[in-house]
């Protein structure tokens, strides 16, 4: 250690005993390469063991640390000390959510929301195809191309967090939502097309962003939430069209029988 | 009504508020001095030709449907219930039809001479 | 006449002018970009993730809507003030 100091100032709040949030400052020894939540762990560890705060896998995979640096919300083991360019850190948790104590957000409506969109397959020519596979369904490189950057979401919560629209409307589905409601939509192995535009055409729903962009200026991972959104609206306007130029629903992928179909039951 | 259609209705509306709200400037701020524009006997003649008098007519309707509605998204964003949600929708539409007719009534008094 | 007729009046006609341009301009761009008109189409996203959705020219047309409306400000001031 070359005796470099890094002044931490962690927003500390515990609604069960106190009434508003406080700052708190912590020194930590600054080392090259260090992060955010490097810092905050040593502060954890060797100074204040009562700070709170989710991590996991450290590496911008897990989507746990997700939090606000400097007043930006930012995944703190993906956020190097250095590129912040100042010796004091300000972190305080994630907007729109509840507190429940110090950095850690209850994220029960985040994912309330994302489930309320049906984040799975659906199958209704053969439903019962994918408890008990018996082939592959194949799509082509150009159908995976169109929605593949949206399942890149590790449901962090930064872009729900910056949205303005979700911090004055709670029914408000959220980018994170949204854009996962278009990923499935736009899977050519789905066949929910117009269950799932009923799901997001409502006053609280698709319509109600307004492109602010700060979702896909947080995101961590490159999905662009905000192109995913202003695609799904295109996709209910031609399909509420009344010139229907173009289907709700392409046709679904085949399904390509597997040979070895036995292995891949379950026991 | 469905939200997609109420939008395409204020994408429509917005549209055309651009196009009716240029052709309205052009028309009264840029080709006729300013002064003369605003007084009230040139305001009286313009509602007595019956194309402008449409052309205003339209541009009313859809500039207080927009303004209106975009009112109502501001509403349902600020507070969410159900109470709420159908007190909005109501109040807005009722109120629009309202400010339609009262603006759709000057018009046509100044379009048929009544006002003097 | 007497409302709008006066100092006041003619500030806030102005602003008027301001807010109404930039709101069409800008709404313009949300329609081209809502329609796909404007829009790239989805791909794999490479480090270090430049969203497509923040494009340059959304940066462009916004300092379009902001140019537009301040001289289009400015011509209304320069009619209802000279």
């Amino acid at each position: 250690m070359d005796g470099r100091e890094l002044a931490l100032r962690i927003q500390r709040f515990d609604p069960s005993i106190e009434e508003r949030p406080h700052v708190e400052r912590y020194a930590v020894p600054l080392k090259d390469g260090m992060t955010v939540l490097d810092a905050l762990i040593y502060a954890k560890d060797r100074i204040d063991h009562g700070i709170a705060l989710r991590f996991s896998c450290r590496m911008a995979s897990c989507g746990s640390c997700g939090m606000k640096i400097n007043g930006r919300p930012r995944l703190a083991c993906e956020t190097q000390v250095s590129d912040l360019r100042s010796s004091t850190i300000t972190i305080q948790p994630m907007d729109n959510f509840p507190i429940v104590r110090d950095l850690v957000v209850d994220l029960e409506s985040f994912f309330s929301k994302h489930a309320a969109i049906s984040p799975r397959l659906v199958r209704k020519g053969d439903p019962d195809e994918q408890d008990s596979p018996s082939g592959e369904y194949l799509m082509t490189p150009q159908e995976l191309e169109s929605f593949v950057q949206f399942t890149y979401c590790i449901k962090c919560g930064l872009c729900s967090s910056s949205c303005p629209t979700s911090s004055t409307d709670a029914l408000f589905p959220g980018p994170q939502a949204l854009a996962q409601e278009y990923r499935y939509l736009q899977d050519a192995r789905d066949e929910a097309g117009d269950e799932r535009l009923d799901l997001v055409d409502t006053e609280h729903g698709v319509w109600r962003c307004h492109f602010a962009g700060t979702c896909s200026a947080v995101c961590p991972k490159g999905v662009d939430p905000a192109l995913g959104i202003q695609l799904l609206k295109r996709h209910v306007m031609a399909a509420r069209s009344p010139l229907r130029r173009r289907k709700s629903k392409r046709t679904g992928a085949r399904l390509f029988p597997n040979p070895n179909k036995d292995l891949l039951t379950r026991p | 009504m469905r939200e997609s259609t109420i939008m395409q209705l204020q994408y429509g509306t917005a549209i055309l508020a651009i196009g009716l709200v240029t052709v309205h400037l052009l028309m009264q701020g840029v080709l006729v001095p300013y002064g003369e524009a605003i007084s009230f006997q040139r305001v009286l003649s313009v509602y007595r030709n019956v194309v402008d008098a449409a052309l205003l007519e339209v541009l009313l309707i859809v500039v207080l449907a927009h303004g209106f509605n975009g009112l109502r998204i501001i509403l349902l964003e600020w507070r969410q219930s159900a109470r709420w949600t159908r007190g909005v929708n109501w109040v807005v539409l009722l109120v629009t039809l309202a400010a339609i007719s009262y603006g759709t009534r000057t018009v046509i008094l100044a379009a048929t001479g009544q006002v003097s | 006449m007497t409302v709008t007729e006066n100092v006041l009046g003619h500030v806030v006609l102005v602003m008027v002018v301001l807010v109404v341009v930039y709101h069409g301009i800008n709404g313009i761009r949300l329609i081209l970009s809502e329609y796909g008109v404007i829009f790239a189409k989805p791909s794999r996203p490479d480090y270090p993730y430049k969203a497509k959705s923040l494009r340059t020219i959304q940066r462009h047309l916004i300092w379009v809507a902001i140019i537009a409306a301040i001289l289009a400000a400015l011509y209304t001031g320069g009619t209802l003030f000279g």
